[in-house]
Order: C-alpha cells, then structure tokens, then sequence
C-alpha cells in the first residue's frame, strides 16, 4: 500500500483525480503551470487583464471537460496549452483585444520578475535552464523556418493565412512546417531536452 | 490525399489547423502507425515551445476565483483533502476486506487459523496505516511551512536585487562625479597650468568665469558663476581664431548659476574665448547672446 501525497502525483493521475471531483487536484495542477500558461497568454495577447482571464478559464475547461481528457491526443500539457492557445486566439481574431504595451519597459520586465509562490527555487532555475535551451534551438532555425512556427503557434494563423502574410506558396509553408519541427527534434535532442 | 495530409501532421502539433482538418488528421493516423508516430512526435516537440514565453504569476485573485467556481460546481466532491480521504477509504476498505475474508472461512475447516492469521495482518497493517498517515500529515505540515518561507526568501531576493541595482547605479554616478574631479584637479594643479579670467559682456555683466590650461596635457577646464539656469537652452564655449568661432563644447549650470567643463582639445592659437547661449544641441555659429567674452594671450 502506496501513500503518496497530491503534490507528487503526476499531471495524468491528478486529471483522474478531478474526474472524481477532487478541486484539490485542480489546484495542484493550477500551481504547476499557471505561470506558464500566463506566460503563453500574455505573449499572444499583449494584454495582462485578458491573459489572465483566459488563464482562468483555461482552467475551468480543464475541470469542466476532464472526463474527455483520456480521449485525446498527447499528453496533459499539451492538451492544456492547446485550450489556453485556442481560447487566446480567438478573443485575438475577434479583435476584442487591442494590445496594450506595458506602459514602460521597466512594468513588462517587473511583471516576468515576480517570484512564483508556488515553485522552489530550484524548480525555477531548472525550468530557466530548459528555456534558454529551447530558445537556443529555436534560434538556431533559419528565420524563414521559425517564423512558420511564430505565425501559427504564437500568432493563431492559419495555414493560408500565414502563406499570404510572407507572400510564399502553400506547399511552401508545408515543407518549411515539416523542416522547422524536425529540426527542431534534433536540436532539442541534441541540447538534452526531455521531449514528453 | 495522403501526401496532403502528411503536409498537415506539423501544423495539427501546432494547434493551426481547423476542426475539420483536425478530424481529417485524425482519421489518417487511425489507420496509419507510421503517420502516428511521426504525428506523436511532433507532439512532443511542439509541446517545448510554451517553454520560449516568459512565465508570468497571474495575480492571486485569479485562483480564489477559479477555486470558488469549482467549489460551488456540484461535481466537487466535499473536504476533506484527498491523502485524508483516501486513506479513510483505504481503511474502510480494509476492514471490508477483512469482514469478507472472515465471512468466506467461516464454514472452512482451516476458518479459525486463517481467522486468527488474518485478524492479526489487519491490526498490524491498521497500525502501520496510522503510523504512516501521521507521518504524511507531518510531512505536508513542514512542506507548507517550507513553502512560506520560500515564498518569503524569493520576495527578499528580488527586494536585495532591486536595491543592489539602485546603488550600483548611484555608485556609477559617484564614481563619474569623482573622475570629472580628479581631472579638474590634476588641471588645476599642474606644474605650468596658466589661468585666464573671462568677464561678463553687457547681456550678463555680473557673469565671471576662468580658463585653466595644463599646456603640457593640453586640457583645461573652464569654470563659471552667475550665470542663468535655462531649461531649453544651453551654454556653448568658442574659441575664437580672427573672425571664426570655433565651437570647444556644451553645458550647462546648476540652480546657483555655476558650471564646468573639461575641455579635451588643444586650446592653443585663439585670439578670444566667448561664451554664448543657444539652443539644445548647440549651434555651428553663436546665435545668442555672448555672456563672457575674453582674449587669450598666446
């Protein structure tokens, strides 16, 4: 007999949990990637008030829609981050956002400074490390392959869309997609990165 | 149709395609593990990018306003906390256990061996279940408190770290402030410095300055009084060679109406020295009024 407590539960045993209405699970995932998510956000949408709206919604369809979880392709995160990233594009393509730089450069760098609560120090310089690992990669893409993955990941666009933004074919964007997201495997193998 | 819908695997990872395509995809790799696979891992590769946004903490209104539309969401479940719960569970269900292990030896020739074995298991696990659930409370106890004061130590970190930059931005200025200084004085004190005293014109009569000249490094430094502290305006410095102005720097004065300048050019060879006001920036030619106006033996 196993005792162990929520915290160390895994992201898919704490989704099995909420599906048997455990709110406390729910919290302990929020605590884990709300600052990730918000992060996310806030990079699509420039604007802090209605990041941190979707943010909780993003939340709530975790909740709401756990018992859906099972059915889906991938792993917990990136379902989550594909409910935060769709939620986020679609108030962006609504155009009921207008976005709102920070009021001076010093607000926007005050705001990613704020220590996280709910992550040791460790955890954070870890997770710092696996970012400036995957930037590296990122921009050891040719511009023309990583800006198919800015368009369509961070800026929502569409397929069509992002061929008529940089003025190339569709089949174009297609073989740049293919090219970016292989190179990028390899780069981030090679940097060490756990891809899960 | 299968070529197209391999062009769609990279974009489906990255959350660009519609519903319908969505459908199309998964339909494909339904039927086609290798399409899966390469499908799954570009999961996983797209799954690192959030990685590449800068974490940013949600205010904590955020939470309290999630967790109060979860609890009022009939599907919670009530309190208490789950390791609690489970462990009442976990409990309960073994003393079920034990009732239906009793019950199924009951008419068993070996009934009250095994009764007694299996009673004497399930106080010892019950014992051993207690011993560890107080354990777990203990643990989450010190967790939480350790949590706090890290919570604490972060925030005096980052209050350190701002006020680290304030006084090394303040030190900077010092140290600036204490190298003009020790130029001024190094000037001041050389062996043959040579001073020229400049007066005030008729635009600014009780204006007085001085010229030092350190002829061996070839600086000087100029310093002046009574003149008027002006907001978008500065004072420009000319040395004057027969009838052309030749600009030797910009500054301006304090509230008291004193300013210097360090002047890294050589100032041999002029006939006069004057000083004018002009605009921002200064002016190729003197525009404004001359307010100090002297001649500089050669």
């Amino acid at each position: 007999m196993v005792f162990m407590t929520l915290i160390e539960l895994s992201d898919e045993q704490l989704m099995a949990q909420i599906t048997r209405g455990e709110s406390e699970a729910l919290s302990i995932l929020y605590d884990r990637y709300a600052t990730a998510v918000m992060g996310v956000v806030y990079r699509i949408l420039q604007n802090r008030e209605l990041a941190e709206e979707v943010v909780q919604e993003t939340f709530w369809r975790v909740w709401d829609k756990a018992n859906s979880f099972h059915a889906v392709r991938g792993t917990f995160k990136s379902w989550m981050y594909s409910i935060a990233r769709r939620h986020a594009i679609d108030l962006l393509r609504r155009q009921t956002v207008r976005p709102q730089a920070a009021q001076n450069e010093g607000e926007e760098q005050q705001m990613m400074r704020e220590p996280d609560p709910t992550s040791n120090v460790a955890e954070q310089a870890w997770q710092g490390i696996r970012r400036q690992q995957v930037k590296t990669a990122l921009a050891a893409l040719p511009p023309e392959q990583s800006e198919v993955i800015e368009l369509a990941y961070f800026q929502g666009l569409t397929r069509k869309e992002i061929a008529q933004t940089t003025g190339n074919a569709l089949g174009t964007i297609h073989t740049r997609a293919r090219l970016a997201m292989n190179k990028l495997r390899t780069l981030l193998q090679m940097e060490g990165v756990e891809l899960v | 149709m299968k070529e197209k819908l391999e062009d769609l695997l990279p974009f489906y990872a990255l959350g660009a395609l519609t519903e319908e395509e969505m459908a199309q995809v998964e339909a494909y790799v339904a039927t086609n593990h290798d399409a899966e696979r390469r499908l799954n891992e570009l999961m996983e590769t797209a799954v690192s990018l959030p990685l590449t946004a800068e974490p940013i903490t949600p205010s904590a209104q955020v939470k309290q306003n999630l967790m109060a539309r979860i609890d009022a969401d009939p599907r919670a479940a009530p309190s208490p906390a789950i390791q609690t719960s489970s462990n009442s569970s976990s409990q309960t269900s073994l003393f079920d256990q034990i009732r239906h292990l009793l019950d199924s030896f009951r008419r068993g020739p070996a009934m009250p061996a095994f009764a007694a074995m299996a009673l004497f298991i399930a106080i010892a696990s019950a014992a051993w279940a207690l011993s560890l659930n107080g354990q777990v409370r203990q643990f989450d106890t010190q967790l939480t408190a350790l949590s706090a004061q890290n919570k604490t130590l972060q925030a005096e970190v980052a209050a350190v770290n701002d006020k680290l930059g304030q006084l090394t931005a303040v030190n900077q200025q010092l140290q600036n402030s204490l190298n003009d200084q020790t130029q001024q004085l190094a000037i001041y004190s050389a062996p043959n410095a040579q001073t020229i005293a400049i007066g005030g014109t008729d635009a600014r009569p009780d204006a007085i300055g001085s010229l030092t000249i350190d002829p061996a490094t070839e600086t000087a430094v100029l310093t002046v009084a009574n003149l008027v502290q002006h907001e978008n305006l500065v004072y420009q410095l000319w040395f004057i060679q027969g009838d052309t102005p030749i600009s030797a720097g910009l500054f301006e004065v304090d509230a008291l109406g004193q300013g210097v300048l360090i002047l890294e050019t050589a100032v041999s060879n002029f006939d006069a020295i004057g000083i004018s006001i002009e605009p921002l920036g200064g002016s190729d030619q003197p525009t404004g009024d001359i307010v100090l106006l002297s001649v500089i033996s050669s």
